[in-house]
Protein backbone atom coordinates (compact mmCIF):
# COMPACT_ATOMS: atom_id res chain seq x y z
CA UNK A 1 0.00 0.00 0.00
CA UNK A 2 1.00 3.72 -0.71
CA UNK A 3 0.29 6.21 2.38
CA UNK A 4 2.88 8.98 1.33
CA UNK A 5 0.03 10.29 -0.42
CA UNK A 6 -4.07 10.26 0.28
CA UNK A 7 -6.92 12.21 -1.22
CA UNK A 8 -9.95 13.15 1.56
CA UNK A 9 -12.56 14.38 0.97
CA UNK A 10 -15.23 16.88 2.43
CA UNK A 11 -18.39 18.88 2.15
CA UNK A 12 -15.46 22.28 1.57
CA UNK A 13 -13.75 20.46 -0.90
CA UNK A 14 -10.25 18.09 -1.27
CA UNK A 15 -7.61 17.53 1.22
CA UNK A 16 -4.71 16.40 -0.11
CA UNK A 17 -2.00 14.92 3.01
CA UNK A 18 0.96 14.61 1.59
CA UNK A 19 4.28 12.33 3.43
CA UNK A 20 7.10 14.84 5.00
CA UNK A 21 9.58 12.35 4.74
CA UNK A 22 9.30 11.31 0.82
CA UNK A 23 11.60 12.77 -1.84
CA UNK A 24 9.45 15.75 -3.47
CA UNK A 25 9.95 14.45 -7.11
CA UNK A 26 9.05 11.30 -6.41
CA UNK A 27 5.46 12.55 -4.26
CA UNK A 28 4.61 14.18 -7.31
CA UNK A 29 4.51 11.55 -9.18
CA UNK A 30 2.75 9.69 -6.46
CA UNK A 31 0.30 12.65 -6.41
CA UNK A 32 -0.24 12.53 -10.35
CA UNK A 33 -0.52 8.77 -10.04
CA UNK A 34 -3.69 8.95 -7.63
CA UNK A 35 -5.28 11.22 -8.97
CA UNK A 36 -5.18 10.03 -12.47
CA UNK A 37 -6.67 6.85 -11.05
CA UNK A 38 -8.90 8.41 -8.69
CA UNK A 39 -10.22 11.41 -11.80
CA UNK A 40 -13.42 9.45 -12.70
CA UNK A 41 -14.56 8.98 -8.82
CA UNK A 42 -13.82 13.14 -8.17
CA UNK A 43 -15.68 14.01 -11.41
CA UNK A 44 -15.98 17.59 -12.86
CA UNK A 45 -16.56 19.81 -9.76
CA UNK A 46 -15.65 22.97 -8.57
CA UNK A 47 -13.63 22.82 -5.55
CA UNK A 48 -11.32 23.89 -2.86
CA UNK A 49 -7.95 22.10 -1.90
CA UNK A 50 -6.27 22.19 1.45
CA UNK A 51 -2.68 20.66 1.61
CA UNK A 52 -2.04 18.12 5.14
CA UNK A 53 0.77 16.54 5.95
CA UNK A 54 3.47 18.63 4.87
CA UNK A 55 4.80 22.64 4.11
CA UNK A 56 4.71 22.92 0.57
CA UNK A 57 6.19 26.19 -0.98
CA UNK A 58 3.65 28.68 -3.14
CA UNK A 59 5.04 27.18 -6.26
CA UNK A 60 4.94 23.22 -5.07
CA UNK A 61 1.47 24.02 -4.16
CA UNK A 62 0.99 25.60 -7.98
CA UNK A 63 2.59 22.63 -9.37
CA UNK A 64 0.12 20.48 -7.51
CA UNK A 65 -2.60 22.42 -8.29
CA UNK A 66 -1.57 21.66 -12.22
CA UNK A 67 -1.22 18.27 -11.85
CA UNK A 68 -4.75 18.03 -10.57
CA UNK A 69 -5.91 20.17 -13.59
CA UNK A 70 -3.70 18.30 -15.84
CA UNK A 71 -5.08 14.49 -14.78
CA UNK A 72 -8.14 15.35 -13.68
CA UNK A 73 -11.54 16.98 -14.28
CA UNK A 74 -11.08 19.17 -10.96
CA UNK A 75 -11.14 22.73 -11.49
CA UNK A 76 -9.33 23.93 -8.25
CA UNK A 77 -10.69 27.35 -7.21
CA UNK A 78 -9.56 27.98 -3.84
CA UNK A 79 -6.53 26.77 -1.92
CA UNK A 80 -7.32 26.66 1.97
CA UNK A 81 -4.06 28.10 3.76
CA UNK A 82 -3.56 26.59 7.38
CA UNK A 83 -0.15 28.54 7.54
CA UNK A 84 0.72 31.64 10.36
CA UNK A 85 1.72 33.49 7.54
CA UNK A 86 -1.33 32.63 5.17
CA UNK A 87 -3.42 33.66 7.74
CA UNK A 88 -1.72 37.08 8.44
CA UNK A 89 -1.83 37.81 5.09
CA UNK A 90 -5.46 36.46 5.19
CA UNK A 91 -6.42 38.97 7.79
CA UNK A 92 -4.80 42.14 6.83
CA UNK A 93 -6.27 41.49 3.59
CA UNK A 94 -9.95 41.62 5.38
CA UNK A 95 -8.77 44.82 7.25
CA UNK A 96 -8.82 46.39 4.54
CA UNK A 97 -12.11 44.87 2.90
CA UNK A 98 -13.15 46.17 6.19
CA UNK A 99 -12.02 49.61 6.01
CA UNK A 100 -13.38 49.75 2.14
CA UNK A 101 -16.70 48.52 3.31
CA UNK A 102 -16.94 51.81 6.21
CA UNK A 103 -17.42 54.26 3.61
CA UNK A 104 -21.25 54.10 3.03
CA UNK A 105 -21.89 54.96 6.60
CA UNK A 106 -21.23 58.35 8.28
CA UNK A 107 -20.60 60.38 11.50
CA UNK A 108 -22.20 63.76 11.17
CA UNK A 109 -20.92 66.73 13.03
CA UNK A 110 -22.24 70.06 13.14
CA UNK A 111 -19.74 72.91 14.01
CA UNK A 112 -16.81 74.40 13.60
CA UNK A 113 -13.51 72.95 13.73
CA UNK A 114 -10.87 75.35 15.15
CA UNK A 115 -7.32 75.37 15.38
CA UNK A 116 -6.03 72.07 17.33
CA UNK A 117 -9.20 69.90 17.03
CA UNK A 118 -9.41 67.08 15.11
CA UNK A 119 -12.08 64.68 14.60
CA UNK A 120 -11.66 60.58 14.03
CA UNK A 121 -13.83 58.49 12.32
CA UNK A 122 -13.58 54.78 11.65
CA UNK A 123 -17.08 55.52 9.10
CA UNK A 124 -17.02 58.57 7.01
CA UNK A 125 -17.23 62.14 7.95
CA UNK A 126 -19.48 64.55 7.45
CA UNK A 127 -19.45 68.18 8.92
CA UNK A 128 -21.56 70.66 8.58
CA UNK A 129 -19.70 73.65 9.78
CA UNK A 130 -16.07 74.99 8.38
CA UNK A 131 -12.96 73.16 9.05
CA UNK A 132 -9.54 76.00 10.20
CA UNK A 133 -5.93 75.69 9.89
CA UNK A 134 -4.66 73.78 12.35
CA UNK A 135 -7.74 71.48 12.70
CA UNK A 136 -7.80 68.18 11.02
CA UNK A 137 -10.38 65.45 10.17
CA UNK A 138 -9.66 61.55 10.06
CA UNK A 139 -12.12 59.14 8.38
CA UNK A 140 -11.72 55.71 6.99
CA UNK A 141 -14.24 56.60 4.76
CA UNK A 142 -15.22 59.55 3.15
CA UNK A 143 -15.09 62.95 4.17
CA UNK A 144 -18.24 65.44 3.36
CA UNK A 145 -17.52 69.21 4.58
CA UNK A 146 -20.44 71.74 4.19
CA UNK A 147 -18.25 74.65 4.77
CA UNK A 148 -14.56 75.60 4.48
CA UNK A 149 -11.73 72.92 4.53
CA UNK A 150 -8.65 75.49 5.60
CA UNK A 151 -7.42 72.34 7.84
CA UNK A 152 -6.36 68.86 6.89
CA UNK A 153 -8.44 66.33 5.82
CA UNK A 154 -7.92 62.68 5.71
CA UNK A 155 -9.98 60.17 4.01
CA UNK A 156 -9.36 56.57 2.90
CA UNK A 157 -7.06 56.15 6.55
CA UNK A 158 -7.58 52.48 6.48
CA UNK A 159 -5.93 52.59 3.15
CA UNK A 160 -8.96 52.73 1.20
CA UNK A 161 -7.91 53.71 -2.29
CA UNK A 162 -11.42 54.99 -3.27
CA UNK A 163 -12.73 57.43 -0.96
CA UNK A 164 -12.63 60.88 -1.36
CA UNK A 165 -13.49 64.09 0.17
CA UNK A 166 -15.96 66.67 -0.73
CA UNK A 167 -16.16 70.24 0.51
CA UNK A 168 -17.96 73.48 -0.89
CA UNK A 169 -14.74 75.76 -0.02
CA UNK A 170 -11.72 73.32 -0.70
CA UNK A 171 -8.43 75.62 0.61
CA UNK A 172 -7.12 72.62 2.86
CA UNK A 173 -3.33 72.93 4.27
CA UNK A 174 -3.24 69.10 3.65
CA UNK A 175 -5.82 66.30 1.63
CA UNK A 176 -4.75 62.38 2.50
CA UNK A 177 -6.30 59.86 0.88
CA UNK A 178 -5.06 56.30 1.37
CA UNK A 179 -1.06 56.75 1.60
CA UNK A 180 -1.14 59.81 -0.58
CA UNK A 181 -0.09 63.34 0.59
CA UNK A 182 -0.63 66.52 -1.40
CA UNK A 183 -0.07 69.47 0.21
CA UNK A 184 -1.79 72.99 -0.69
CA UNK A 185 0.57 75.53 -3.17
CA UNK A 186 2.95 78.21 -1.91
CA UNK A 187 0.72 80.62 -3.63
CA UNK A 188 -2.89 80.89 -3.87
CA UNK A 189 -4.45 81.33 -6.93
CA UNK A 190 -6.57 84.54 -6.24
CA UNK A 191 -9.01 83.96 -9.40
CA UNK A 192 -10.21 80.13 -7.87
CA UNK A 193 -13.72 80.63 -7.62
CA UNK A 194 -15.25 79.43 -4.44
CA UNK A 195 -17.29 76.45 -5.80
CA UNK A 196 -18.09 72.52 -4.65
CA UNK A 197 -14.87 70.62 -5.03
CA UNK A 198 -13.98 66.90 -5.03
CA UNK A 199 -10.33 65.60 -4.52
CA UNK A 200 -10.18 61.86 -5.44
CA UNK A 201 -7.19 59.58 -6.09
CA UNK A 202 -5.92 58.91 -9.73
CA UNK A 203 -2.89 56.82 -10.41
CA UNK A 204 -1.51 57.63 -6.83
CA UNK A 205 -1.50 61.85 -7.02
CA UNK A 206 -4.95 63.50 -5.81
CA UNK A 207 -6.94 64.97 -8.17
CA UNK A 208 -9.02 67.76 -7.24
CA UNK A 209 -11.83 68.97 -9.64
CA UNK A 210 -15.22 70.77 -9.15
CA UNK A 211 -18.32 68.02 -8.78
CA UNK A 212 -19.57 67.13 -11.97
CA UNK A 213 -22.53 64.97 -12.77
CA UNK A 214 -19.37 62.35 -14.35
CA UNK A 215 -17.39 62.40 -11.37
CA UNK A 216 -20.27 61.35 -9.20
CA UNK A 217 -21.63 58.95 -10.90
CA UNK A 218 -18.12 57.54 -11.73
CA UNK A 219 -17.94 57.18 -7.46
CA UNK A 220 -17.12 53.95 -5.88
CA UNK A 221 -19.01 53.37 -2.14
CA UNK A 222 -18.83 50.78 -0.47
CA UNK A 223 -21.64 48.98 0.98
CA UNK A 224 -21.76 46.40 4.13
CA UNK A 225 -24.51 43.79 4.11
CA UNK A 226 -25.46 42.56 7.38
CA UNK A 227 -25.96 38.73 7.13
CA UNK A 228 -27.03 35.90 9.88
CA UNK A 229 -25.27 32.51 9.12
CA UNK A 230 -25.82 29.39 11.02
CA UNK A 231 -22.26 28.44 12.68
CA UNK A 232 -22.22 25.12 10.91
CA UNK A 233 -21.32 27.00 7.97
CA UNK A 234 -18.17 27.94 9.26
CA UNK A 235 -16.19 24.10 9.37
CA UNK A 236 -12.62 25.58 8.63
CA UNK A 237 -12.19 27.67 11.48
CA UNK A 238 -9.01 29.95 11.78
CA UNK A 239 -8.26 29.52 8.42
CA UNK A 240 -6.95 31.67 5.90
CA UNK A 241 -7.78 30.58 2.43
CA UNK A 242 -6.59 32.14 -0.87
CA UNK A 243 -7.82 31.80 -4.56
CA UNK A 244 -6.09 30.22 -7.21
CA UNK A 245 -5.77 31.72 -10.84
CA UNK A 246 -8.19 29.24 -12.43
CA UNK A 247 -10.53 30.34 -9.24
CA UNK A 248 -10.63 33.97 -10.20
CA UNK A 249 -11.47 33.29 -13.65
CA UNK A 250 -14.22 31.20 -12.62
CA UNK A 251 -15.30 33.95 -10.16
CA UNK A 252 -15.15 36.19 -11.96
CA UNK A 253 -16.81 34.45 -14.79
CA UNK A 254 -19.81 34.88 -12.61
CA UNK A 255 -19.20 38.68 -12.23
CA UNK A 256 -19.93 38.17 -8.75
CA UNK A 257 -17.98 37.87 -5.42
CA UNK A 258 -18.90 39.14 -2.40
CA UNK A 259 -16.76 38.99 0.55
CA UNK A 260 -18.04 39.83 3.88
CA UNK A 261 -16.67 40.75 7.19
CA UNK A 262 -19.28 40.45 10.06
CA UNK A 263 -19.18 39.74 13.81
CA UNK A 264 -21.38 36.71 14.96
CA UNK A 265 -21.25 35.82 18.76
CA UNK A 266 -18.05 37.59 18.99
CA UNK A 267 -16.30 35.69 16.56
CA UNK A 268 -15.06 37.66 12.79
CA UNK A 269 -16.03 35.73 10.03
CA UNK A 270 -15.19 36.33 6.31
CA UNK A 271 -17.05 34.50 4.10
CA UNK A 272 -16.50 34.34 0.10
CA UNK A 273 -19.34 33.35 -1.83
CA UNK A 274 -20.57 32.97 -5.49
CA UNK A 275 -23.39 32.08 -6.96
CA UNK A 276 -22.82 28.44 -6.60
CA UNK A 277 -19.87 28.47 -3.98
CA UNK A 278 -19.47 29.33 -0.60
CA UNK A 279 -16.06 29.81 1.21
CA UNK A 280 -15.82 31.04 4.69
CA UNK A 281 -13.54 31.24 7.53
CA UNK A 282 -12.94 32.36 10.74
CA UNK A 283 -10.81 35.27 11.08
CA UNK A 284 -10.84 36.18 14.89
CA UNK A 285 -12.46 34.70 17.90
CA UNK A 286 -12.62 37.45 20.22
CA UNK B 1 29.48 69.17 17.19
CA UNK B 2 25.70 72.12 16.72
CA UNK B 3 25.31 74.72 19.18
CA UNK B 4 21.78 74.97 20.85
CA UNK B 5 20.18 77.94 21.30
CA UNK B 6 16.63 78.73 22.45
CA UNK B 7 14.99 82.15 21.72
CA UNK B 8 12.97 83.23 25.02
CA UNK B 9 10.92 86.09 26.88
CA UNK B 10 8.60 85.30 29.34
CA UNK B 11 6.36 88.04 28.00
CA UNK B 12 4.47 86.60 24.42
CA UNK B 13 3.82 88.72 21.94
CA UNK B 14 7.32 90.24 21.75
CA UNK B 15 8.67 88.57 18.82
CA UNK B 16 10.23 85.18 19.91
CA UNK B 17 8.94 83.22 16.84
CA UNK B 18 9.57 86.15 14.44
CA UNK B 19 12.84 85.73 15.55
CA UNK B 20 13.80 82.04 15.72
CA UNK B 21 12.36 82.34 12.07
CA UNK B 22 14.91 85.39 10.90
CA UNK B 23 17.69 84.21 12.54
CA UNK B 24 17.79 80.74 11.18
CA UNK B 25 17.15 81.62 8.01
CA UNK B 26 20.07 84.34 8.50
CA UNK B 27 22.22 81.69 9.47
CA UNK B 28 21.34 79.37 6.92
CA UNK B 29 22.27 82.21 4.28
CA UNK B 30 25.41 82.22 6.11
CA UNK B 31 25.79 78.42 4.66
CA UNK B 32 25.40 77.29 7.84
CA UNK B 33 23.39 73.99 8.48
CA UNK B 34 20.13 74.79 10.43
CA UNK B 35 17.53 73.21 12.15
CA UNK B 36 14.18 75.74 14.10
CA UNK B 37 12.36 73.72 16.80
CA UNK B 38 9.73 75.04 17.36
CA UNK B 39 8.48 73.77 21.33
CA UNK B 40 5.36 75.65 21.26
CA UNK B 41 2.82 72.60 21.46
CA UNK B 42 -0.83 73.21 21.13
CA UNK B 43 -0.13 76.66 19.64
CA UNK B 44 2.05 76.21 17.02
CA UNK B 45 3.31 79.51 14.42
CA UNK B 46 6.78 78.86 13.61
CA UNK B 47 5.36 76.70 10.76
CA UNK B 48 3.45 79.37 9.93
CA UNK B 49 5.90 82.65 9.67
CA UNK B 50 8.27 79.87 7.64
CA UNK B 51 5.54 79.55 5.15
CA UNK B 52 6.03 75.68 5.47
CA UNK B 53 2.41 74.86 7.36
CA UNK B 54 1.45 72.59 4.42
CA UNK B 55 4.07 70.47 4.35
CA UNK B 56 3.21 68.99 8.04
CA UNK B 57 3.00 64.99 8.24
CA UNK B 58 5.09 64.66 11.44
CA UNK B 59 5.77 66.98 14.31
CA UNK B 60 7.97 67.15 17.52
CA UNK B 61 5.64 65.05 19.93
CA UNK B 62 5.81 62.09 16.92
CA UNK B 63 9.45 62.24 16.93
CA UNK B 64 9.63 62.28 20.87
CA UNK B 65 6.86 59.47 21.34
CA UNK B 66 8.86 57.18 18.56
CA UNK B 67 5.65 57.14 15.73
CA UNK B 68 8.36 58.47 13.37
CA UNK B 69 12.11 59.12 12.86
CA UNK B 70 13.36 62.86 13.33
CA UNK B 71 13.99 63.18 9.53
CA UNK B 72 10.97 61.75 8.73
CA UNK B 73 9.63 64.94 10.75
CA UNK B 74 12.12 67.39 9.84
CA UNK B 75 10.69 70.07 7.02
CA UNK B 76 13.13 71.53 4.70
CA UNK B 77 12.56 74.93 4.14
CA UNK B 78 11.53 75.74 0.50
CA UNK B 79 14.24 78.57 -0.06
CA UNK B 80 17.24 77.24 1.66
CA UNK B 81 18.31 73.80 1.31
CA UNK B 82 20.36 73.70 5.10
CA UNK B 83 17.64 74.93 7.22
CA UNK B 84 14.90 72.88 8.47
CA UNK B 85 11.70 72.97 10.62
CA UNK B 86 10.77 70.69 13.44
CA UNK B 87 7.16 71.67 14.03
CA UNK B 88 5.37 71.49 16.79
CA UNK B 89 2.25 69.27 17.62
CA UNK B 90 -1.11 71.44 17.65
CA UNK B 91 -3.27 68.97 19.08
CA UNK B 92 -1.68 68.20 22.30
CA UNK B 93 0.00 70.21 25.19
CA UNK B 94 3.09 70.67 26.73
CA UNK B 95 3.28 68.14 29.06
CA UNK B 96 3.32 65.76 26.29
CA UNK B 97 7.04 66.21 26.05
CA UNK B 98 9.71 65.85 29.02
CA UNK B 99 12.77 68.51 29.30
CA UNK B 100 14.92 65.07 29.45
CA UNK B 101 13.46 64.12 26.16
CA UNK B 102 13.80 67.39 24.84
CA UNK B 103 17.82 67.23 25.93
CA UNK B 104 18.05 63.60 24.21
CA UNK B 105 16.55 65.54 20.84
CA UNK B 106 18.95 68.09 20.90
CA UNK B 107 21.95 65.87 21.60
CA UNK B 108 20.55 64.06 18.31
CA UNK B 109 20.32 66.77 16.45
CA UNK B 110 23.87 68.13 17.54
CA UNK B 111 25.72 66.11 15.21
CA UNK B 112 24.14 66.89 12.11
CA UNK B 113 23.50 70.44 12.47
CA UNK B 114 25.27 73.81 13.23
CA UNK B 115 22.67 75.47 14.98
CA UNK B 116 19.91 74.28 16.94
CA UNK B 117 17.46 76.91 17.61
CA UNK B 118 14.65 76.68 19.68
CA UNK B 119 11.59 78.55 20.03
CA UNK B 120 9.95 78.69 22.71
CA UNK B 121 6.54 79.34 24.07
CA UNK B 122 5.88 82.19 26.66
CA UNK B 123 5.54 81.64 30.18
CA UNK B 124 7.69 80.26 32.85
CA UNK B 125 6.16 76.57 32.86
CA UNK B 126 6.63 73.18 31.32
CA UNK B 127 6.69 74.78 27.92
CA UNK B 128 9.55 76.87 29.17
CA UNK B 129 11.65 73.94 31.26
CA UNK B 130 11.05 71.74 27.71
CA UNK B 131 12.42 74.28 25.83
CA UNK B 132 15.50 75.12 27.51
CA UNK B 133 16.36 71.87 29.36
CA UNK B 134 18.97 71.21 26.14
CA UNK B 135 20.02 74.29 25.23
CA UNK B 136 23.63 75.90 25.35
CA UNK B 137 23.09 79.91 25.08
CA UNK B 138 19.40 81.82 25.02
CA UNK B 139 18.83 84.44 23.27
CA UNK B 140 16.55 86.97 25.11
CA UNK B 141 13.72 89.04 22.96
CA UNK B 142 12.33 91.79 24.77
CA UNK B 143 10.59 94.88 23.49
CA UNK B 144 11.09 98.36 25.02
CA UNK B 145 8.39 98.04 27.28
CA UNK B 146 8.19 97.91 31.03
CA UNK B 147 6.11 94.72 31.21
CA UNK B 148 8.47 93.07 28.61
CA UNK B 149 11.38 94.10 30.35
CA UNK B 150 9.86 92.85 33.70
CA UNK B 151 9.31 89.53 32.07
CA UNK B 152 12.52 89.03 30.64
CA UNK B 153 14.41 90.02 34.14
CA UNK B 154 12.34 86.87 35.13
CA UNK B 155 13.66 84.77 32.70
CA UNK B 156 17.48 86.24 32.70
CA UNK B 157 16.91 84.59 36.71
CA UNK B 158 15.31 81.35 35.41
CA UNK B 159 17.79 81.08 33.10
CA UNK B 160 20.96 81.51 35.43
CA UNK B 161 19.33 79.05 38.10
CA UNK B 162 19.48 77.04 34.74
CA UNK B 163 23.21 77.20 34.46
CA UNK B 164 22.80 78.89 30.99
CA UNK B 165 26.04 79.54 29.65
CA UNK B 166 25.90 82.45 27.48
CA UNK B 167 22.77 84.91 27.48
CA UNK B 168 22.23 87.49 25.21
CA UNK B 169 19.66 90.22 24.77
CA UNK B 170 17.75 91.39 21.60
CA UNK B 171 15.53 94.35 21.94
CA UNK B 172 13.12 94.00 19.39
CA UNK B 173 10.55 96.80 17.76
CA UNK B 174 12.34 100.01 18.73
CA UNK B 175 10.89 103.52 17.39
CA UNK B 176 13.49 105.56 17.31
CA UNK B 177 11.35 108.61 16.92
CA UNK B 178 9.40 107.76 20.28
CA UNK B 179 13.04 107.10 21.49
CA UNK B 180 13.57 110.72 20.65
CA UNK B 181 10.87 111.92 22.43
CA UNK B 182 10.78 110.60 25.52
CA UNK B 183 7.80 108.19 25.06
CA UNK B 184 10.08 105.03 24.91
CA UNK B 185 12.84 103.58 26.68
CA UNK B 186 15.69 103.12 24.43
CA UNK B 187 18.08 100.13 24.10
CA UNK B 188 20.24 101.50 26.35
CA UNK B 189 17.90 101.41 29.19
CA UNK B 190 17.02 97.95 28.96
CA UNK B 191 20.46 97.23 29.21
CA UNK B 192 21.50 98.65 31.97
CA UNK B 193 18.33 97.00 33.98
CA UNK B 194 18.86 93.49 32.30
CA UNK B 195 22.65 93.81 32.44
CA UNK B 196 23.49 91.36 30.01
CA UNK B 197 25.42 91.19 26.77
CA UNK B 198 23.35 93.13 23.74
CA UNK B 199 23.43 91.02 20.74
CA UNK B 200 21.01 93.11 18.81
CA UNK B 201 18.35 95.59 17.94
CA UNK B 202 15.51 95.18 15.56
CA UNK B 203 13.50 98.38 14.91
CA UNK B 204 10.01 98.23 14.65
CA UNK B 205 9.04 97.70 10.87
CA UNK B 206 5.97 97.24 8.91
CA UNK B 207 7.59 94.82 6.68
CA UNK B 208 7.85 92.74 9.35
CA UNK B 209 4.24 91.77 9.45
CA UNK B 210 4.31 91.85 5.54
CA UNK B 211 6.79 88.84 5.86
CA UNK B 212 4.93 86.76 8.60
CA UNK B 213 1.36 87.14 6.60
CA UNK B 214 3.67 85.64 3.55
CA UNK B 215 5.78 83.42 5.46
CA UNK B 216 8.56 84.38 4.37
CA UNK B 217 11.48 85.77 6.67
CA UNK B 218 12.98 89.42 5.63
CA UNK B 219 16.27 88.53 7.12
CA UNK B 220 18.64 90.30 4.76
CA UNK B 221 16.41 91.92 2.60
CA UNK B 222 17.13 96.21 2.49
CA UNK B 223 14.66 97.09 5.37
CA UNK B 224 16.37 97.72 8.86
CA UNK B 225 14.74 95.25 10.26
CA UNK B 226 15.73 92.69 7.70
CA UNK B 227 19.94 94.28 8.25
CA UNK B 228 19.44 94.23 11.68
CA UNK B 229 18.86 90.74 12.12
CA UNK B 230 21.63 89.61 9.92
CA UNK B 231 23.93 91.62 12.10
CA UNK B 232 22.51 89.18 14.65
CA UNK B 233 22.87 86.45 12.72
CA UNK B 234 26.85 87.34 12.08
CA UNK B 235 27.38 87.89 15.83
CA UNK B 236 26.11 84.64 16.76
CA UNK B 237 28.91 82.70 14.44
CA UNK B 238 31.14 85.47 16.09
CA UNK B 239 31.75 88.23 13.91
CA UNK B 240 32.11 91.90 14.96
CA UNK B 241 29.80 93.58 13.17
CA UNK B 242 28.60 97.54 14.58
CA UNK B 243 24.81 98.56 15.29
CA UNK B 244 23.18 100.33 13.19
CA UNK B 245 22.37 103.89 12.73
CA UNK B 246 18.81 103.90 13.56
CA UNK B 247 18.79 107.11 13.17
CA UNK B 248 19.46 107.38 9.49
CA UNK B 249 17.03 109.57 7.69
CA UNK B 250 15.49 108.20 4.24
CA UNK B 251 16.58 109.65 1.44
CA UNK B 252 14.70 111.77 -0.83
CA UNK B 253 15.32 109.12 -3.90
CA UNK B 254 15.48 106.34 -1.77
CA UNK B 255 11.64 107.50 -0.41
CA UNK B 256 10.37 108.01 -3.46
CA UNK B 257 11.66 104.29 -4.83
CA UNK B 258 10.79 102.74 -1.35
CA UNK B 259 14.19 101.84 -0.50
CA UNK B 260 15.71 101.91 2.84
Amino acid sequence: MNGSVMIKGSKNGITLVLSETEEYDVLKSKVEKKFKDSAKFLGNAKTAISFEGRKLTEEQKEEMIKIISENTELEIVCVIDGSEEGNAKFAEAVEKKINEMTGANARIYKGNLRSGQSLESDAGLIVLGDVNPGAGLISKGNIIVLGSLRGTAWAGAGGNENCFVICSDMVPMQIRIADIIARSPDHKDKKDVRDIKIAYLEKESIVISPLSKEIISGLVLCYTSSVTLKRDTFPSPGRAFSITKKGLEYFTKFSIIYIRVFYNYGILYCKIETRKYLFASVIRNT
Amino acid sequence: MGEVIVVTSGKGGVGKTTTTANVGTGLAKLDKKVVLIDTDIGLRNLDVVMGLENRIVYNLVDVIEGNCKIKQALIKDKRYPTLYLLPSAQTRDKSAVKPEEMKQLCEQLKPEFDYIIIDCPAGIEQGFENAVAGADRALVVTTPEVSAVRDADRIIGLLEAHEMKKTDLIVNRLRMDMVKTGDMMSSEDVVEILAINLIGIVPDDEGIIVATNNGEPLVGNDTKAGQAYMNICKRIIGEEVPFLDLNAKKGFFSRIFGRK
